[in-house]
């Protein structure tokens, strides 16, 4: 993961960052951060900025700030007792300098000694494989009744992408499936493109069907490498996270639906977790699931040569 | 479709407005897109992020642009009649501008302002270094420009022309500034860590190295014994080469030797070319302080105090920091501790009669260079991609001792060096649980400012896996490693060595006590006890 965390290029800047006259400062604790957020130490600057979240460029990489109900990411920072709205707080262009666990930026404080660090846990599947059919037949049913409700380009213009990219997959033909996801990569209207949101689903999912298998594992390298080739076609945000699932780092939400479909739950506890990936974003959550589907459905345990 | 509003097809014109670093999200987009094409006299609107894939969409839709805007810009097009276009775009920036188009969306992104070393002095005047890391056919004329404005230069980019390295090092000679680099990825300058650096105590060592990790390794064992650093120039792997007559590592040797914080100087390189070995010991040996030289794997031979020779890279730092501290420079080249090679012997002696062979996967280029050394002392035969005189390149075929510099191009072509990115060394110690001749996992952690925030983790998981495939087959693997960092590093040292260890590894206190035991253990594999 591509997180720079020194302050190489400004020192400056970056260890004095200027305080902005009349404003107050605020003192937030931050509750958790990403496995991949250095703890103690990094230089940035403030990317982007939302009512929910605020995006710290540091390097390649983006670290988050959302509030907890955003859910945990990988490079996530949650923020305890957050402001309603983050606008209000952080600035585009702002620096934000972590030295010992304290961050400052002109406005915020944010103290990182507290945090405790997420860290998905690695699962594997533990759903017998006569039940996977019927299991995709439900998740199929259940995310075209999402997509009837908000679609997005997965379910149109690049639904035959997504499918000939399931089906090189499920072929094994990483020269094929890493063609097809640079086609996709970029592909639709919002700040994470649909396109983009399917891959790292569909990342998520292959992931957790490897199987050690050597060809599963080869297909898989081929995708990364393609989307670490493709990340200059996509949105700065959007870019982040395709190197984050091309590395094998997933968001808390998605993983949740992932490792609640292959455990061997009832339906309505994957279903919960569904919904609650659905809500990321206006599409992006769906979109990401549909990914995620299209994994399920391209190594489906009779599909294994392992 | 059929615009209703549309008073003339045969008028219709393609106009478009791009949005720089604004970002909303898919419903907001397609929701104001739709917004413009009820609005009279449009036929056709689109609002995406600019991106190839969505470019080429457009142009399928008949709605192409003949602009080239950035995956980062939002784009609005509209197909009408051209005052209704301009009212629309109008209209779609208004809607845009507008901080709750919807209440989960909007947000500005920050638009780099500084695209040029000179904007950048502008703005911070008091900086006096430039930290240039461009592709390679750009760094040079970057570095140029740095230069005539009166900056020191650390040049991370790799891939620039020797001539041109030259050049830029004569200029800065010439003008009294320092060139590090190019593909310099370490130093630590006023105590400001650049690239690849460790969080180590300040003092009164200075270091000059063409490595990287060797900076690194010495810096960090330093740190371990209570010592400090003064300044850590890197130089670039080729500034010892004749062709550039070791520039930049003169002019560190006399920084430091003009420089009153600094006590005692360490110079780390690969071995130079005889002629500018000389002429560096012979600016060494006029610094007026104790300078501890060591050029892995140079012939040994009785350098004259102010001189002092090291065996390795940490007896590099074991020899500096006596130094400093006025203890003479009588300390014993450094040797794997007698418990660890009885676990080496004990481990060695329950593998399976095939497991010959110590497979080593570096993340750092000097690591593997000196674990060679070790072996090519012993006389083991080993083949590595990044040869020592004594060891055979790499074939690609893994028969034998296989020393692996897992930085090298042929590793990082297309993706981030192993010490960002571990998943390549990862896979490749999950294969080697397959490989019945492997006995010994040789290997190394990095960690500092650059590096993965968390490698033991992933690296520790290959590891069990490994061995987890090792042992359904009869065998049981020995995983000897280091951990190259310090305790205020980011990633939590005393973290990542628990995670090693609780995975079975033996970890040591230095790349080179891991070599020797790994070389031990190979050794002992070859006579079968």
């Amino acid at each position: 993961m591509l997180i720079q965390p020194a302050p190489i290029a400004a020192p400056h800047a970056l260890l004095h960052p200027r305080q902005q006259l009349g404003r107050p400062q605020r003192a937030l604790q931050v509750s958790a951060i990403g496995h991949l957020v250095p703890r103690r130490a990094f230089a940035g600057r403030v990317h982007s900025t939302f009512a929910q979240a605020c995006n710290i460029a540091c390097g390649d990489a983006l670290l988050t700030l959302v509030t907890p109900r955003a859910g945990h990411g990988p490079t996530s920072i949650e923020l305890h007792d957050a402001p309603a709205d983050l606008r209000g707080w952080f600035t585009t262009g702002d620096a934000l300098v972590c030295r010992h666990g304290i961050a400052r930026s002109p406005r915020v404080t944010l103290d990182f000694t507290q945090a405790r660090v997420w860290r998905p846990a690695a699962r594997r599947s533990t759903v017998p494989p006569s039940r996977w059919h019927p299991r995709l037949l439900s998740a199929t049913a259940w995310l075209a009744r999402r997509q009837r409700e908000r679609s997005s380009v997965i379910a149109g213009a690049a639904a035959d992408a997504a499918g000939e990219l399931t089906a090189a997959c499920r072929a094994l033909q990483g020269a094929r499936a890493a063609q097809l996801a640079t086609r996709l990569v970029g592909w639709g209207e919002g700040l994470t493109p649909a396109g983009d949101d399917f891959l790292v689903g569909l990342c998520a999912g292959l992931d957790a069907l490897l199987a050690d298998d050597p060809a599963r594992i080869a297909c898989r390298a081929a995708l990364s490498d393609a989307l670490v080739a493709a990340v200059s076609r996509t949105p700065t945000i959007s870019a982040h996270h395709l190197r984050l699932a091309a590395g094998g780092h997933f968001g808390e939400r998605l993983l949740d639906a992932r490792d609640a479909w292959l455990s061997d739950t009832p339906w309505r506890d994957v279903e919960a977790a569904w919904r609650a990936a659905c809500a990321i974003g206006a599409t992006s959550g769906a979109d990401a699931l549909s990914g995620l589907l299209g994994a399920l459905r391209a190594w489906h345990p009779v599909a294994c040569t392992a | 479709m059929a615009p209703r509003r549309l008073h003339g097809v045969i008028m219709a014109t393609t106009r478009f407005r791009t949005f720089r670093n604004l970002y909303k999200d898919s419903v907001t987009l397609m929701q104001l897109a739709q917004r413009l094409r009820e609005r009279d006299g449009i036929a056709q609107a689109s609002c995406l992020m600019a991106t190839p894939a969505n470019l080429a969409q457009l142009e399928q839709a008949d709605l192409s642009i003949d602009v080239a805007p950035s995956p980062n810009d939002l784009l609005v097009v509209v197909r009408g009649e051209p005052a209704d276009c301009e009212a629309a775009l109008d209209a779609a920036d208004a809607l845009l501008q507008a901080n709750d188009t919807t209440a989960h969306s909007g947000g500005a992104a920050f638009s780099l302002p500084l695209t040029s070393v000179a904007l950048g002095v502008a703005q911070a005047p008091d900086a006096d270094l430039a930290l240039i890391s461009v592709p390679g056919d750009y760094a040079g004329a970057e570095a140029m420009k740095a230069l005539a404005l009166g900056l020191h230069v650390m040049l991370f980019s790799d891939n620039v022309p020797i001539a041109e390295e030259r050049a830029i090092k004569t200029v800065a000679r010439d003008k009294g500034l320092l060139v590090m680099g190019p593909d310099c990825g370490t130093a630590i300058v006023n105590g400001v860590p650049l690239g690849f650096a460790n969080v180590v105590r300040r003092g009164d060592i200075g270091l000059v190295a063409a490595s990287g990790t060797g900076l690194q390794e010495v810096t960090c064992r330093i740190h371990h014994l209570g010592g400090g650093v003064s300044q850590a120039l890197g130089t670039g792997g080729r500034d010892l080469k004749e062709e550039i007559g070791g520039i930049t590592m003169l002019q560190g040797v006399a920084a430091l030797a003009a420089d009153a914080a600094t006590r005692v100087i360490v110079l780390i390189s690969k071995p130079p070319a005889p002629d500018i070995a000389r002429r560096i010991e012979a600016a060494a040996a006029q610094a007026g302080k104790p300078v501890v030289v060591h050029f892995l794997g140079a012939s040994a031979q009785a350098l004259r105090a102010p001189l002092v020779a090291a065996t390795s890279l940490r007896h590099a730092a074991d020899l500096a920091v006596a130094l400093a501290r006025g203890d003479g420079a009588r300390v014993t080249a450094p040797a794997p501790a007698a418990a660890d090679l009885t676990q080496v012997d004990q481990r060695c002696a329950a593998m399976a009669p095939t497991q010959q062979a110590v497979r080593a996967l570096f993340t750092g280029g000097t690591f593997c260079y000196e674990a060679q050394l070790a072996f090519n002392a012993r006389g083991l035969p080993c083949k590595s991609n990044a040869p020592t005189t004594a060891s055979q390149p790499f074939d690609g075929r893994y028969d034998g001792h296989v020393l692996l510099d897992l930085g090298d191009d042929d590793y990082t072509r297309g993706r981030p060096h192993p010490m960002i990115d571990p998943s390549v060394r990862d896979a490749l110690v999950r294969a080697q649980g397959a490989d019945a001749q492997v006995a010994i996992i040789l290997f190394d952690v990095v960690l500092g400012y650059g590096s993965h925030a968390d490698p033991a983790h992933s690296l520790a998981a290959a590891l069990r896996d490994a061995q987890t495939q090792a042992r359904a087959q009869g065998r049981t693997l020995l995983a000897i490693g280091h951990v190259c960092g310090t305790d205020g590093d980011p990633q939590d040292k005393a973290g990542q060595l628990r995670t090693l260890q609780e995975a079975g590894a033996l970890i040591v206190g230095s790349n080179i006590e891991a070599a020797l035991l790994a070389a031990h253990g190979a050794a002992r594999r070859a006579t079968p006890l």
